[in-house]
């Protein structure tokens, strides 16, 4: 549907509209994937449907961006970060707080990057940019 | 209360708590969207006043520059570019220089019908698995239940004649088995498959808690297909790449219905 239509469907049912961009695949995400109307009621989001005015899909939407409030609120979904308590792969786990989390992480890597050197980490992400760029910068 | 954050504000607020809050907009996100967009000449504010976005159409399609493209600098931390030479290399000198043979070279998958005809009697046909499909992404979102009401079970592609020969009819439920694992899925007689092969999708593990199906075993009996193959270090791997040889031999024995009750 179009920004007009998504507005009036809205209206009809006491929601709100939201144009945005689907999250549910690899090509999708923040950065130029399919354009959708969001339609929020009572602060939870509802349901989708694909923006005829996104060059990327044309107002058509697939079965992942249909079933985008269902993986929102999945109930397998973590809603809190969470600090490992016991000993690994345990499963046990207490509710922590953002702040808590980020100072801790923080203070993890940076008593890492002391001890055993800054190639003590490593994170993958499609820079295309392969991991012996980096082990190469020591030898 | 939920109180999930945003991947991006999470790496930003972490950045800055590391002390690189200058080379991280100030753990900012309005600051590192408008820093997107500058190139574009737009603003995150700009944008908004567009709900359904600005269509900026693409530049004109330049042809035969393979020099530009070939002496562009790579992403790799170096910058060099991926063609030293300025040409595609089919004799590579990278490949040479670092001890590996500079040709392309064939290698036989640890089990497969020529490399191991042994092996045939006991496992007549060859397994690979594919990444793609219409209602998942990957091996994710197989608890969701919009999705997973579309396709409920993991299916086995199996050419007709080799499911006659096994007494398997379409949505039977079948062990798969290799030399170094078993798998439990349904069969899909697919007509577009080679007779000798049989393939499945990638990824399931995960139950859907909506819709009262528990996750799958992770090794034998489940449907994770990886335990399926050779992780011999010498010969299930590209030594350059490291990419797994995702084949091997197996045979598809039909389950009867007393057992599938699970």
């Amino acid at each position: 549907m179009n920004y007009h239509q998504a507005i009036e469907t809205a209206k009809k049912a006491g929601e709100r509209g939201v144009p945005t961009v689907c999250g549910m695949c690899g090509p999708g995400g923040p950065g130029g994937g399919c354009g959708i109307y969001a339609f929020v009621k009572d602060g939870k989001f509802v349901k989708v449907a694909g923006m005829d005015e996104s060059p990327v899909n044309r107002g058509s939407i697939c079965a992942k961006g249909h079933a985008a409030p269902q993986w929102v609120y999945s109930p397998d979904r973590l809603t809190h970060p969470l600090r490992r308590i016991g000993k690994k792969g345990e499963g046990r786990f207490e509710e922590t707080t953002w702040d808590e989390a980020i100072a801790q992480i923080a203070e993890t890597i940076k008593k890492q990057n002391t001890l055993y050197g800054p190639e003590a980490l490593a994170i993958l992400s499609p820079a295309r940019r392969s991991y012996s760029d980096y082990i190469e910068i020591d030898l | 209360v939920i109180t999930s954050k945003s991947i991006f504000d999470f790496f930003l607020e972490l950045a800055v708590a590391m002390g690189y809050g200058e080379d991280f907009w100030g753990g900012s996100i309005p600051k590192a969207m408008d820093d997107q967009l500058e190139p574009m000449g737009l603003t995150m504010d700009a944008l908004r006043m567009k709900p359904t976005g600005v269509a900026i159409p693409p530049k004109p399609m330049a042809f035969e520059k393979y020099e530009a493209v070939f002496n562009r600098a790579s992403p790799r931390l170096n910058g060099e570019p991926f063609l030293p030479d300025g040409k595609v290399q089919i004799y590579n000198a990278a490949f040479a220089a670092a001890g590996f043979n500079p040709l392309p070279e064939w290698r036989a998958p640890p089990e497969s019908i020529t490399g191991t005809p042994e092996l045939l009697n006991q496992y007549p046909l060859v397994l690979s698995d594919y990444h793609t499909s219409k209602n998942f992404s990957a091996s994710w979102q197989r608890n969701v239940p919009q999705l997973r009401e579309i396709q409920r079970h993991p299916v086995l592609h199996i050419h007709p004649q080799a499911a006659n020969a096994r007494d398997i009819a379409d949505g039977d439920w079948v062990k798969v088995e290799s030399l170094h694992g078993w798998i439990k899925v349904k069969a899909e007689i697919y007509p577009g498959i080679r007779p000798d092969t049989v393939m499945l999708l990638h990824g399931w593990w995960q139950g859907c808690r909506e819709l009262g199906l528990e996750d799958y075993p992770i090794l034998d009996g489940g449907a994770n297909v990886n335990i399926m193959y050779s992780v011999d270090k010498d010969r299930a791997y590209d030594p350059l790449i490291t990419a797994m040889a995702s084949q091997t031999l197996v045979e598809v024995i039909k389950i009867k219905a007393q057992v599938d009750t699970q």
